[in-house]
């Protein structure tokens, strides 16, 4: 049932597509990803300073069933990013995030894991083609330098973990028709955590595929919203070499973006996102974030 | 206004997200992995997330008697699925008076809800082993 809304919304979407009263010249937006700045063709260096507030509402079992919430259940970020523009085609940005772990007595805040990630525009887009696709190329990595569970000197409070533990290898895809006034995008990327030994144990997560769809809306030349939804999937966990049964995640978030351009340096970005939010779910959280970031191009 | 539509569809498929029940514990007898003893685990207190438990421990020998000593239990609780285990440091586990085969334990934290195994080792009537026993923590 819920399947079938969500692919007539999406149909609703296309066939807005064909009726568009205008188009719109808008630059390398994205449909979706890890990496929270994009830069646009033009831009040759761009800042973006985020906060955001994460409310963990439950976790989800393996059987999809909800059980209480672990670990620390409101969790905020102050996330700097800086981007470089080599050429109208390519770009690449650092992101480093810090971190405050709220319990219902203390809190804690340490920087969480900093990341690289990158696109190359494969196809770019032209308003005299406006139904020929934005194609991209991305690529990251993150690079495991916070504690994790497994690290955790508070584990009965977890409000010193701040990182998975792992470091990962991203590469993916993202298309985007930007042209039209509704303008869908879907997006692929692959994420391969590296093994990592903990306490004498090695430990390596399954292969993450995220799957990513989303339509944008310009209702003013300086401002686009953007609803999408995300598709989770890692396979098993290997320990010691052998594969645990059961430790298959799976989730389906939602997400709702605004972005409004004061001019054309400077933007605010305001995002509502849910983890777990439909379809089914599995070894994940349900949690609820609020992000509001300023984007500053130079 | 087809925008503001599909806006509407997608908020209400993510308030349509209904949680499952959880399933009820029930007091699980298990075998160890040698089946060198067996263990029946039940709940004086919980299982519950986040929230201090009280465990109730009962050891019968290999010959399904009741054991005449237990010694060195170690109360393991692990979450395979999420694959870590939880704060133990406040466990203290107690031999029931004027028993050989009954113990009880207390400060069972369980650090979020969901499957997790109790891993019991103890030396029962002079060996060894280890028996694991699913709990499902609300």
């Amino acid at each position: 049932m819920i399947r079938a809304a969500l692919i007539a919304a999406l149909a609703i979407a296309a066939a807005t597509i064909s009726s568009s009263r205008s188009s719109y010249a808008c630059a390398s937006c994205g449909s979706g990803g890890d990496d929270p700045l994009i830069l646009y063709p033009n831009e040759r260096f761009k800042a973006y300073l985020g906060l955001s507030h994460a409310n963990v509402v439950a976790n989800i079992n393996p059987d999809g069933s909800t059980a209480s919430p672990g670990g620390i259940e409101n969790k905020q970020a102050l996330t700097l990013a800086g981007g470089v523009g080599f050429t109208p085609r390519s770009f690449a940005t650092l992101t480093i995030p810090m971190l405050r772990n709220v319990g219902s007595n203390a809190s804690r805040t340490a920087i969480g894991d900093a990341s690289i990630a990158g696109r190359y525009t494969l196809v770019m887009q032209s308003i005299d083609e406006p139904l020929v696709p934005q194609v991209q190329l991305t690529y990251g990595y993150k690079h495991s330098y916070a504690r994790s569970l497994y690290e955790s000197r508070e584990l009965k409070t977890q409000l010193d973990v701040f990182g998975s533990g792992f470091s990962d290898v991203r590469l993916g895809a993202d298309i985007w028709l930007g042209m039209p006034v509704i303008k869908p995008g879907v997006a692929l990327h692959l994420a391969k955590a590296l093994p990592a030994k903990m306490h004498g144990v090695s430990y390596e997560p399954g292969l993450v595929t995220r799957a990513t769809l989303s339509v944008g809306y310009m209702p003013t030349d300086m401002w686009r919203l953007t609803v999408g939804i995300n598709r989770d999937q890692r396979d098993v966990v290997s320990v010691d070499g052998r594969e645990l049964s059961n430790t298959e995640q799976l989730n389906h978030s939602a997400f709702v973006t605004s972005d409004y351009m004061f001019d054309l340096q400077t933007s605010l970005r305001l995002s509502l996102s849910r983890q777990a939010a439909l379809f089914a779910n599995a070894n994940t959280a349900r949690i609820d974030n609020f992000a509001a970031a300023y984007m500053f191009a130079f | 206004m087809k925008f503001l539509s599909i806006l509407v569809v997608v908020f209400a498929l993510v308030s349509c997200g209904k949680s499952k029940d959880k399933a009820e514990f029930a007091p699980y007898s298990a075998q160890s992995a040698n089946e060198l003893f067996s263990v029946e685990l039940g709940w004086l207190v919980g299982p519950t997330a986040k929230e201090y438990n009280t465990a109730a421990l009962l050891f019968k020998n290999t010959n399904h008697a009741n054991a005449n000593t237990v010694t060195n239990i170690v109360f393991d609780p692990q979450m395979p699925s999420m694959n870590h285990g939880t704060h133990t440091d406040d466990q203290e586990i107690v031999q029931n008076p004027d028993t050989t085969d009954a113990f009880t334990v207390n400060g069972v934290y369980f650090i979020m809800g969901g499957p997790w195994v109790v891993n019991i080792t103890a030396t029962v009537d002079g060996v060894r082993d280890t028996a694991s026993i699913p709990v499902d923590v609300r």
